[in-house]
């Protein structure tokens, strides 16, 4: 089977800044897939490169398996609901909708109905005879996603489409747009820098950063098994501990930080390498004396977090940072300035070997230059 | 709270207070007196103020009044039609090719230049390139495409077109420019994604959101030429314009004729102000 997008060995430069640096990676047909990143990362520039809004410096990107790199964006059967709506200042809500339709000359009738159906959709129907001027910036970026949405595209690119809404309004359109998703089994290309956004949208996330993918993989595993730091740091909240292979062999690894030497099964690595250790903080073990897990530190609580629902605690172990998440409000008996003692087990614990890719990348660049 | 709104109000009508008070007592206030003189009875040297509609049944009925009228309607919409083609391109080309600001003003400046010199000397140059031995006749002469000096370059109504878009299509380049500038590009991008080509998107996007520039700059260009009366008197040569035609009137003081023709003058004027200001959608400008 075709993908519904490929992207093959892309780039694009401003100036001297590669925007987009040689980039490669499938969009599966029906896909809710999901591209986030710090700000400047290069999430925008790689959606306008899929509508060709602009033309890559080198590589193709093919679309249901043909060759669309020089095709021009109205040829393509794409829409795009934009970062920041652009929605046209002359027309109203209803005919900023029909627009798409309008232009693939399709029948009064079907304009009528249709244009209906996806303002009910985003729940704008009331709003049909208002200019955009006179809409709230959230019901701007929902005529934005009807206005898209309207035209039935094979794919469908959407740039931060709900980065504009209270938290509520957020999550119910979050809903709704995965409802309408599974109904419409259209190909969605979602952008977000918000990884909750991800996590509860995507079925595979793409991390992009400086221009390169960091890592592309389900979206649970993007969490769980984060490929490098960067990622780890990025998507969710976590434990980084920095240290060096001290001796390897027979399968075993030993890696000594400053919270102690810590022992793993498997993995090849050498003498004196630079590694982090990784765990999420709902796998780090929490109590008032001697956690359970097969390590255990002493440390002082530093601050401590609750949204009601969760608990997050800092716990200061000889000058670094170790989070530990537990349900409900903060148990009575871990104070702020407590000790305490965390723990972690051997199995929660992943060894990453690489800052980031672009890092990397610059060390590789500089070994080729040497 | 309504009386403090209404203070406030009646403040920020202090700011327009000098300006209004100009305008009706430099330009209401005679119209109005035009507008009186216009229904009076005319004696020679002068008027009575015997109130009659003889004067605009003399504007209606009488030949060279109606001529004359037809030719200055049609002199200022040939130049309107030809300063929108040619301003158009230039409007679009500052707004969405130059790049740089330092430029776009560079631009504007150098189409600002004609208005460095004065009205009729900036006419009068036109002379030295249009008369019979005038640059453009040498130069045809000289390579041979004509055997005998054209006179259609001076004195013509082709002439006074020419010279009248050159002095007014700045009035039209601004307007639009500045409504171009004020499009988001992005409008231009969102129109491509949805499906829209090239020609879509120029008609449907720029063409109708440069509307309200457009009929500003033609509603400016079409009452310059319509009040101009030295162009075709120096360079139009033996045409004859409305203003003229006034300034005839006042000269043999028929001040009712004079009035009436005016008069007119002023409603078609506003005809065309406010149906142009209509169709172009000028109050998009607020928004
Ligand atoms: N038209 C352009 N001209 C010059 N530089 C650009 C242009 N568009 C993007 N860039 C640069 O390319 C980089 C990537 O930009 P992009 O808009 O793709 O980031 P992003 O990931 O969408 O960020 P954000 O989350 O802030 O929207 C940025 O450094 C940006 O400054
Ligand atoms: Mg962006």
């Amino acid at each position: 089977m075709t993908h519904a997008v490929e992207v093959d060995g892309v780039s694009k430069k401003f100036g001297s800044l590669a925007a987009v640096n040689n980039v490669s990676f499938n969009i599966e047909s029906g896909e809710f897939f999901c591209l986030i990143g710090p700000s400047g990362s290069g999430k925008t520039t790689t959606l306008r490169l899929l509508a060709g809004l602009v033309q890559p410096d080198s590589g193709r990107i093919l679309i249901h398996g043909d060759d669309y790199t020089h095709v021009p964006t109205f040829k393509r059967p794409i829409s795009m609901v934009f970062q920041t709506w652009a929605l046209f200042p002359h027309l109203t809500v209803f005919d900023n909708v029909a627009f798409g339709l309008r232009m693939r000359n399709a029948p009064r009738q079907t304009i009528q109905e249709e244009v209906r159906k996806t303002l009910e959709l985003v729940r704008m129907s009331e709003y049909a005879n208002r200019k955009p001027r006179e809409l709230s910036g959230g019901q701007q970026q929902r005529v934005g996603i009807a206005r898209a949405l309207v035209v039935r595209p094979d794919i469908i690119l959407l740039d931060e489409p709900l980065g504009n809404l209270d938290f509520k309004l957020q999550l119910q359109l979050q809903e709704e747009l995965s409802q309408m998703h599974r109904q419409l089994r259209i190909t969605f290309v979602y952008v977000t820098h918000d990884q909750r956004q991800a996590m509860a949208l995507g079925e595979r996330v793409c991390v992009m950063n400086n221009g390169n993918i960091e890592q592309l993989d389900e979206t649970a595993k993007v969490y769980s098994k984060p490929s490098n730091v960067f990622v780890a740091r990025f998507v969710g909240e976590s434990n980084i501990v920095e240290g060096s292979v001290k001796s390897s062999g027979g399968g075993k690894n030993t890696v000594e930080t400053v919270l102690g030497s810590f022992v793993f099964d498997g993995g090849s690595f050498q003498r004196e390498q630079r590694v982090w250790l990784f765990w999420r903080p709902e796998n780090t073990l929490i109590a008032s004396e001697s956690a359970s897990g097969d390590y255990a530190f002493e440390g002082v609580v530093s601050a401590i977090e609750t949204s009601g629902q969760v608990t997050q605690y800092v716990v200061d172990v000889g000058g670094i940072p170790i989070r530990a998440v537990k349900t409900g409000l903060p148990d009575p008996e871990i104070g702020e300035k407590a000790k305490v003692s965390v723990g972690v087990k051997r199995d929660q614990i992943l060894l990453l070997d690489t800052p980031s890719v672009s890092e990397t990348g610059q060390v590789e660049r500089a070994v080729l230059g040497a | 709270m309504s009386s403090e709104q209404g203070s406030k109000n009646l403040g920020s009508y202090l700011l327009v207070a000098p300006t209004l008070v100009v305008v009706v007592v430099f330009l209401v206030l005679p119209l109005l007196l035009v507008l009186r003189v216009s229904f009076l009875h005319h004696v020679p040297l002068g008027y009575t103020n015997q109130p009659t509609l003889e004067n605009y049944g003399f504007v209606f009925t009488n030949e060279g009044v109606r001529n004359t009228l037809a030719f200055t309607l049609e002199t200022a919409s040939i130049v309107t039609a030809v300063s929108l083609l040619l301003a158009y391109p230039v409007a679009y080309f500052l707004a969405r090719k130059v790049k740089s600001f330092t430029l776009k003003t560079g631009f504007l400046v150098f189409l600002l230049i004609p208005f460095w010199i004065d009205f009729t000397t900036r006419s009068l140059a036109w002379i030295p390139w249009l008369g019979t031995q005038g640059i453009i006749n040498d130069a045809l002469l000289a390579i041979g495409a004509i055997n005998q000096p054209a006179t259609i370059f001076l004195y013509s109504s082709f002439a006074m077109d020419l010279v009248m878009v050159q002095a007014y299509t700045l009035f039209m380049v601004a307007p639009l420019f500045i409504s171009m500038s004020k499009i988001d590009p992005i409008l231009y991008e969102a129109a491509q994604t949805l499906g829209a080509s090239r020609l879509r998107t120029f008609l449907h996007i720029n063409l109708r959101l440069t509307l309200p520039g457009m009929g500003i700059g033609c509603v400016f260009v079409f009452l310059s030429s319509l009040a101009d009366f030295a162009t075709p008197k120096l360079i139009g040569g033996l045409v004859t314009s409305i203003g003229e035609l006034i300034k005839d009137n006042v000269t043999f003081i028929n001040l009712p004729n004079a009035s009436a023709i005016s008069a007119l003058v002023v409603v078609i004027a506003l005809a065309v102000l406010v149906l142009t200001f209509r169709l172009t959608h000028v109050e998009q400008i607020f928004e």
